[in-house]
């Protein structure tokens, strides 16, 4: 039997609606307020990779295997990339840059999709 | 702890003022053990006289900071070449007992970034805050060696080399650090000469503002020696815009007119290609304190939730540096 409802992103939910819509109102010291708001936006970043975690891995992994001779998981892709690049390799290439744009989208979709400059570049495309 | 804290500035400020001087209405402004900040009432023939104190030595500083000692003559320095900027009171010595650090004027004014950018009682003050940080910075930069404290110096070679061993460190490969790093390497500029005063986090955030404009300039615990570049570009990374994405200085100024006030104040035309370079460096600079304070936390050296979080804003830097480097 697999575990049962709330799935991980309810919960996370759950939590998130609780600390903001019940507790936040209760709190009068600034700096708990703000840290309650930071918690809150913390569960809702968790909540946002649990639902698009898996698709942005996989969208690095094929993206950035295009510009590096190995095989392995994102992060290891990253790595070695970043190996070429320190030894001078691939740092003028229009291509990458194009490529690590659009994963560093992916990456603010689920860490900040409010960030101004992530949303300046949804309205250009 | 307050009551001796109270008598010891009591005693500290008697002394300085050669009058009876009564502490009132002590109370600790920040959460901090090791560095402290507290705002108080001075009472005596002078009249009254709000004022703060800074004292004790933040264990996590990157990259460096101030003991409170050389910060307050700094600041005292600063000050008197006309940045305006809060008067130093009275430095703390070893005979006082209470540590180390520096009593100062408390200033009144707006220090919060959203309000400044947002609030329509500054409207008439954003107008001229651009001109106001170039006047200001001008003034930083035209401080005299020989009225600073011992102060780190380096060219920028030197600081980006420190900056990518740390994110080296860290272990967490981003290809878009590795461009940038590569980038800002070969067009580093040669600054070994032109070593001055420069106030490093001078940005939206640590301005105080009034409705005339800019009121006073704050902490300047990252001051050191160097290219007076490196601050407009600094004022200009894109997150200390909150939001304004369209004023590139500060969220609410333009570069052109950052450009013009300071060459005009300092007599010193500005090289645009300069100052981008030195913006590129802070936001990767941005991202590499950002992968740093949370390493804190994650190392358990000072676990906070505000640390945690942090790494989660590398990303922004990110899609800022390659915003940039694809402008050229």
């Amino acid at each position: 039997m697999p575990l049962n409802r709330p799935t991980l992103n309810e919960m996370l939910e759950s939590v998130r609606e609780w600390l903001s819509e019940e507790l936040l109102p209760e709190l009068s010291d600034p700096a708990q307020r703000y840290k309650a708001r930071i918690a809150a936006n913390v569960l809702a970043i968790a909540g946002r990779e649990v639902a698009q975690g898996d698709a942005l891995d996989q969208l690095e992994q094929q993206l950035l295997s295009e510009f590096i001779d190995a095989q392995g998981n994102a992060r290891q892709l990253s790595s070695g990339l970043c190996e070429n690049i320190r030894q001078r390799q691939n740092a003028g290439d229009p291509q990458l840059l194009d490529a690590l744009e659009r994963i560093a989208m992916a990456k603010l979709a689920i860490d900040n999709p409010r960030y101004s400059t992530y949303r300046d570049h949804l309205r250009e495309d | 702890m307050t009551d001796a804290l109270q008598q010891g500035l009591e005693a500290l400020l008697t002394r300085q003022w050669r009058c009876d001087v009564r502490v009132r209405q002590l109370n600790q402004l920040t959460a901090g053990a090791a560095a402290q900040t507290w705002a108080f009432v001075a009472e005596s023939e002078r009249g009254e006289e709000p004022l703060i104190l800074r004292r004790g030595h933040d264990g996590q500083q990157f990259g460096g900071a101030l003991d409170k000692t050389r910060e307050a003559s700094v600041i005292k320095a600063a000050v008197a070449a006309g940045v305006p900027a809060p008067e130093v009171v009275a430095v703390l010595t070893p005979e006082d007992n209470l540590g180390e650090g520096f009593v100062m004027a408390r200033l009144e004014g707006e220090t919060l970034p959203q309000k400044i950018l947002r609030d329509q009682r500054f409207q008439t003050a954003r107008g001229r805050l651009t001109a106001d940080c170039a006047r200001a910075l001008a003034a930083i930069h035209s401080v005299g060696s020989d009225a600073l404290p011992e102060l780190v110096g380096g060219g920028a070679r030197q600081q980006l080399e420190f900056y990518r061993q740390a994110y080296i460190g860290f272990d967490e490969p981003l290809p878009v650090f590795d461009i940038a790093f590569a980038w800002l390497a070969e067009r580093c500029p040669e600054s070994d000469t032109q070593q001055v005063l420069v106030h490093g986090d001078f940005r939206n955030g640590n301005l105080m503002v009034n409705e005339q404009g800019l009121h006073a300039v704050l902490d300047w615990e990252l001051a050191h020696l160097g290219d007076p570049m490196e601050d407009l570009g600094w004022l200009c990374v894109n997150s200390w815009r909150f939001g304004r994405r369209d004023k590139p200085v500060g969220g609410f100024g333009e570069r052109e007119e950052l450009f013009a006030a300071y060459g005009e104040a300092s007599g010193r035309p500005v090289d645009p290609d300069a100052v981008r370079y030195w913006e590129l460096f802070g936001v990767l600079k941005w991202g590499v304190i950002c992968l740093y304070q949370t390493h804190v936390h994650l190392s358990g050296e000072e676990r906070s939730l505000e640390r945690a979080a942090i790494g989660r804003r590398v990303s922004e830097c990110e899609l800022d540096i390659i915003d940039m480097l694809k402008e050229g």
